[in-house]
């Protein structure tokens, strides 16, 4: 085989220029070397996601101070090769190349390697040196290479690569300082040439070029590294069980029984807390809104706060200040300056602060699942898990990788549809995306703990029984669906797997609490902006148009004026007062355009055995589906703080009667009610997500109409087998 | 001396280095083998045997499905292969 020699040339850049501007520095590296640990020791907090135009993946980008010049550090996606297969990978090398839209290449790379696996990784540090850009290794691990006693010779593997390397701990701190000292000179000074030429057979080559780049990486990485015979014992040991056919798939079930056990316990106490925050933040809301305010000043007060609200809105949802979206925000705050003080109230306290708590309550458990799952990323399991769902995911047309989105999924649809991104396949990365939303998420459980509430209060165990139902009929769906759409829409198999398993490793706690605070951060980013905005619209169609006293119902009418009566002559009148004013919200309800629409749908939906009432609750939740246990809550009367009160909900569900006297909330109707809520779409900002991913309104829109009508159907057997069982 | 016989990886049923006689080409699944190391002229170390299997290869362990491993083609080693732990064979084989 002839090998070509490759010798880059060198650059002369304007040094002032250089040191004016924010210099750009790309961290670049295989999977599994640390890169990400080590930029979050580099950037701390200052991690911001950075969008590119045409791009689907964000890359992580944080600013670095070096004593002579400002560096933003821009964190790739790892990749084995810049033959990029995964969207992921196309973007790391679109990125080293300058070919990504309204970017250059980077002013310098820092190649991370990892120390314990030299050999491995010098495949990609040729493909990378080969590009020319200034560069310094990173030397990573060398902690772990330490104690395993593999000796690298610094001053060897520097002459061979032809750059500086700095040995570093990403873990522990070590070798940072060096490591921007060595970036600081490098940006600042003429850019460094590299001196010495490695062999690289990207021209001319008559074989097979992967062949000649790992014979120079193994040449290499014998040259500079000794490595004892133990080494690697430990991680073949642990496979031996976790990677066992049989015993494999045991320890995954246990680990997996394990994750949902912490989140479930851990996440009840402040799950409580970010609950009753939130109830005495409304409250509290109440309390301070005056009443005889004249009305110019409470205009002009509520425009300027309501502007205010706005502006953080669109800094959040970093929405651009361009004439359309400055008028809609004038728009908008003109609007709720006109509102009446009552609704204005309501606005805040049921819309706005109830909107925004009912998507918060789920954070806790969130930041448990993407913790735990940190962990088991940095300790090498995912890979193990992978490997031993491979053959159950091929069997229905899912890549043994989808295994890291579908755990992702069961805290939110959302990160765990991103995750897709390291499927290699379009068509597999399409199908994943297509059947994540069946499996449970967080939103899905106060309507799962409401209805097994309802049916079995009695029994514990069958309580339990239908929440493991739950769970396993979406489990069941998404693996269902995914071999449907293999034999269907979507035919072929997925791509086999080919997967790298890398050492077991002590995971990072530092790492698990950054990658846990950014995804906080995303998540209630999200409540602040697209989850308030659709608190607002559905409280707006829950509340409009405003019920004159002269359409309440004749009963409605005697009720509540009996309460009133009775409340003068009462020693509790504020429980009576409170009785006929939910009364006359639930009235109000059924007058607004949401309760007209659930009566319009009451024929699609009977089949299901749902009556207008529950099919408020459905339109309600068409955008999140936990929406549904406030609306309950509501159209049932017993007002908002009612659906808080579990025990007050249940029971005042299970008193409600249909108009032939027979329970609303049967066994059948209860089942059903929760087949529905288990397969059901029901959240707009996944499908956002989805359209994002997919590139096309189309597989959001399909996606859509397949759930729902999946969904339909089961819900509409499960009543009718029920029924029809029951009598 | 001895011509050595070539087999598919899948059809391996133990423990043992193998010598990576060709990679089928297969568009984008070849090329996912090769990102790996796994190529002609490479040794293959056969951990665990099975659909999946484990192999290692350039110091790395690495999981592959069977269709994958149908695609390389491996030379016999010349004696037969032992079942014993693979340390044995990682630094000579039989």
């Amino acid at each position: 085989m002839r090998l070509v020699l490759k010798v880059c040339e060198s650059e002369v850049v304007d040094m002032s220029q250089t040191a004016a501007k924010v210099a750009t520095v790309a961290l670049v590296g295989n999977p599994n070397t640390g890169k990400t640990s080590l930029f979050n020791r580099l950037t701390g907090l200052r991690a911001r996601t950075a969008n590119y135009p045409g791009i689907t993946v964000d890359l992580r980008k944080g600013r670095l101070k070096l004593p002579n010049v400002t560096a933003d550090i821009i964190d790739l996606p790892g990749f084995y090769s810049l033959d990029a297969l995964s969207p992921e990978e196309q973007v790391a090398k679109a990125a080293l190349t300058g070919q990504l839209e309204g970017e250059s290449s980077p002013d310098a790379v820092v190649l991370v390697l990892d120390a314990t696996s030299l050999r491995r990784n010098l495949f990609v540090a040729s493909e990378v040196l080969d590009l020319c850009l200034p560069t310094v290794v990173a030397l990573n691990l060398v902690d772990a290479a330490e104690s395993a006693k593999i000796r690298i010779d610094i001053e060897d593997l520097e002459k061979e690569l032809g750059c500086k390397v700095v040995p570093v701990s990403a873990k522990t701190g070590k070798g940072l300082d060096e490591l921007k000292r060595v970036l600081d000179g490098m940006l600042v000074s003429p850019l460094a040439i590299i001196p010495e030429e490695h062999f690289s057979c990207t021209a001319g080559c008559t074989g097979c070029q992967y062949s000649a780049r790992f014979a120079w990486a193994e040449r290499v990485a014998n040259a500079t590294t000794q490595t004892p015979e133990t080494v690697g014992k430990r991680t073949e040991a642990i496979d031996r069980f976790l990677t066992h056919p049989v015993l494999g798939l045991m320890a995954f079930s246990a680990l997996m029984l394990g994750v949902f056990y912490l989140i479930f316990s851990l996440a009840g106490v402040p799950m409580e807390l970010i609950d009753g925050t939130f109830g005495r933040l409304g409250d509290l809301t109440s309390s301070l809104i005056p009443t005889d305010v004249p009305p110019v000043l409470w205009t002009s007060v509520v425009a300027v706060i309501s502007m205010a609200v706005v502006s953080i809105c669109y800094r959040l949802a970093e929405i651009k200040r361009t004439p359309k979206s400055m008028a809609l925000a004038v728009a908008v705050s003109a609007w709720v300056a006109w509102l009446p003080v009552d609704d204005f109230e309501s606005l805040l306290v049921d819309g706005v602060i109830g909107g925004i708590g009912g998507i918060l309550i789920f954070l806790p458990q969130i930041c448990i699942l993407f913790f735990l799952i940190s962990l088991l990323e940095d300790s090498g399991y995912m890979a193990r898990a992978a490997f031993v769902m491979e053959r159950l995911m091929r069997f229905v047309g899912l890549p043994g990788k989808a295994f890291v989105p579908m755990l992702s999924a069961h805290a939110c649809a959302i990160p765990g549809i991103m995750a897709a991104r390291v499927i290699e396949s379009w068509r597999d990365r399409l199908v994943t995306i297509l059947v994540l939303p069946f499996l449970t998420c967080s939103a899905r459980l106060p309507v799962y703990a409401m209805v097994t509430a309802l049916l079995f209060s009695d029994s514990p165990t069958k309580a339990a029984l239908a929440f493991v139902g739950a769970y396993m009929l979406g489990i069941g769906a998404a693996l269902s669906s995914a071999w449907c759409l293999k034999k269907t829409l979507l035919k072929g198999e997925a791509v086999p797997l080919v997967i790298e398993l890398p050492a077991y490793r002590m995971p990072s706690l530092w790492n698990a609490l950054m990658i846990v605070t950014e995804r906080a951060i995303i998540f209630v980013r999200q409540a602040g902006t697209v989850i308030l905005l659709i608190s607002v619209i559905l409280w707006a169609l829950a509340t409009y148009p405003k019920m004159p006293e002269s359409a309440l119902s004749v009963k409605a009418a005697g009720k509540v004026a009996a309460l009133r009566a009775e409340a003068e002559n009462s020693e509790t009148p504020d429980e009576l007062i409170a009785q006929a004013d939910h009364l006359v919200a639930s009235e109000g309800l059924a007058y607004s355009f949401a309760g007209r629409a659930g009566r319009l749908v009451e024929p699609v939906f009977r089949p299901l055995g749902f009556d207008w009432k529950i099919n408020v609750g459905i339109i309600t939740s068409f955008a999140a589906r936990e929406v549904v246990v406030s609306t309950l809550a509501i159209v049932y009367g017993i007002g908002e703080d009612g659906a808080e009160d579990e025990k007050t909900l249940v029971e005042t569900l299970r008193r409600q009667k249909r108009p032939d006297g027979t329970p609303v909330f049967d066994v059948a109707t209860g089942l059903s009610l929760l087949v529905f809520f288990v397969l059901a779409m029901q959240c707009l900002p996944t499908q956002a997500v989805t359209k994002r991913e997919t590139g096309s309104w189309r597989w959001a829109v399909f996606q859509l109409v397949y759930m729902t009508g999946v969904a339909y159907v089961a819900a509409a057997a499960t009543y009718q087998l029920v029924s029809r069982l029951a009598v | 001396m001895q011509t050595p016989t070539v087999t598919p990886l899948s059809d391996v049923f133990g423990p043992g280095v193998f010598h990576c006689h060709d990679v089928a080409e297969c568009g984008e699944a070849s090329v996912r083998l090769k990102r790996f190391g796994i190529c002609a002229g490479r040794e293959i170390e056969v951990i665990q045997a099975g659909n999946p299997m484990v192999i290692r290869v350039c110091g790395v362990r690495v999981g592959v499905s069977r269709e994958l491993s149908e695609m390389i083609v491996v030379e016999e080693p010349a004696c037969p292969l032992h079942a014993a732990g693979s340390e044995s064979m990682r630094v000579g084989g039989c």
